[in-house]
């Protein structure tokens, strides 16, 4: 299974906010049509021992139009879970 | 569920992240990196996890020997921007060259933070910080006054911790949280305590606990009962629905039915697999929490970034944990045999809160 499946398997079983997610978001020049999105990785969000937050944004890198699609489709099962 | 109960629910997710956390050890794509420039310290708590000392032995490692490794050994194999540095000690603010050596690394494009036991904190030297490209810092704060000062041992240590927060809390683009290592004193004082960051504007807090090992294993006031440590879990979990402070328990072991309810994720142990350390005296490791020699090679004479890439297999295959208490454990498929840093020099497993559940 690919790992956009079970991370969409894993929303809909209730943890979305357990696991990776993808969120929608803008550049910082607010061009909201810009195909930028905020990747959240579970690495970016374990708070290690000794360690400290991520820096909010510090994970966002622009994507590709494909990638970019494939994370809305995964957005989308995400929020339709959600809201179950 | 709680405790040793997961839920069918539970179990599926488990299985399901348990694969991706197998694709993220496949990948170790490296995204925190630890430099410990110091084993100095300006205090000596009683339940310190490193070596530190106001007089050291180990010299501090000089800012160019860890910047020569950054720039010749990690930059070209990394997106600078993806990985955050965080300096550890010790105490990183005992160092006057801190400013520089966040500067250098803000140049490069890395991000970088700190933890600091805020005794040194100042406003001007929080100012200066993050003029040299601060983005992150953790304070810690051990409960209330008496429990606090129980732990840090310095009569100074919780109203200068306090003003530290004041001061970083003028900063609303850095991110902090506070830490709190709870002991059996501030079980009953949570709530309270709770209240008392909320109105002083925390929004971000991070709860650890001390395992029974080293010196903190004759500590009766260090260590919760295994009652306690269930009661600082429902703590956590409720808190977390209220919704009023962003609040987590460290990344320390698995927590059987608690997972995904006390942390923002399912537990993983990521030492090795996407944080690496360098140590004072060079050495290469995982998490700097990882206080058993599973040191990988030495910048004075490997390449790190032959050492991320062909070495660390202990932290990444973990069958060599795969005995012992672990050995019939159901929850070996999610846990993998807890964090690196509960492993002994023998790599036995000093400690397991899954097991010391009800």
């Amino acid at each position: 299974m690919k790992n956009r499946l079970k991370i969409a398997a894993i929303a809909l079983l209730g943890f979305s906010t357990a696991c990776c997610a993808t969120r929608k978001g803008v550049k910082q020049d607010g061009d909201a049509s810009s195909p930028v999105i905020e990747r959240d990785t579970v690495e970016a969000r374990i708070r290690l021992m000794y360690g400290v937050p991520m820096p909010d944004g510090s994970t966002s890198r622009v994507l590709s139009d494909e990638e970019a699609q494939t994370d809305r489709r995964a957005t989308v099962a995400t929020d339709n879970a959600e809201t179950k | 569920m709680s405790g040793r109960r997961l839920g069918l629910r539970k179990r599926l997710a488990l299985k399901l992240f348990s694969q991706l956390y197998d694709d993220t050890v496949a990948r170790h794509r490296l995204s925190t990196l630890f430099w410990e420039c110091t084993l100095r310290c300006n205090l000596a708590c009683r339940h310190c996890g490193s070596d530190c000392r106001a007089d050291v032995a180990e010299q501090d490692m000089p800012l160019d020997d860890f910047l020569r490794v950054l720039d010749e050994q990690i930059t070209p194999h990394v997106t600078p921007q993806e990985v955050l540095v965080i300096f550890s000690g010790g105490e990183v603010l005992v160092r006057d060259d801190l400013e520089r050596a966040g500067e250098e690394v803000t140049r490069r494009g890395y991000m970088w933070g700190m933890v600091t036991n805020g005794l040194a904190l100042t406003r001007e030297r929080l100012a200066s910080l993050v003029a040299a490209g601060l983005r992150s810092i953790s304070v810690s704060i051990d409960g209330f006054e008496p429990s606090h000062t129980y732990i840090r041992r310095n009569p100074h240590s919780y109203a200068r911790a306090m003003e530290a927060v004041d001061h970083i809390l003028e900063y609303p683009d850095l991110a902090y949280d506070v830490i709190t290592c709870v002991t059996p004193s501030m079980v009953d004082r949570l709530e309270e305590f709770k209240q008392l960051l909320i109105d002083r504007g925390v929004r971000h807090w991070r709860i650890f606990t001390i395992f029974p090992a080293g010196r903190a294993a004759a500590d009766s006031g260090l260590l919760l009962s295994e009652e306690e440590f269930v009661r600082v879990l429902e703590f956590i979990r409720r808190t977390r629905r209220e919704g009023k402070i962003d609040l987590c328990y460290a990344c320390e072991g698995f927590l059987g039915g608690y997972e995904a309810e006390v942390r923002d994720h399912f537990y993983m142990c990521a030492a090795g697999v996407s944080v690496a350390s360098i140590r004072v005296n060079g050495d290469i490791s995982g998490c700097t929490s990882v206080r058993a020699n599973y040191t990988q090679g030495n910048i004075y004479h490997d390449d790190f970034w032959d050492v991320w890439q062909n070495r660390f297999l202990p932290f990444r295959n973990r069958e060599w944990a795969h005995t012992g208490e672990c050995a019939d454990c159901k929850a070996w498929q999610f846990c993998r045999g807890g964090g690196m840093h509960l492993r002994d020099n023998d790599g036995h497993l000093m400690h397991c809160h899954y097991r010391s559940f009800p």
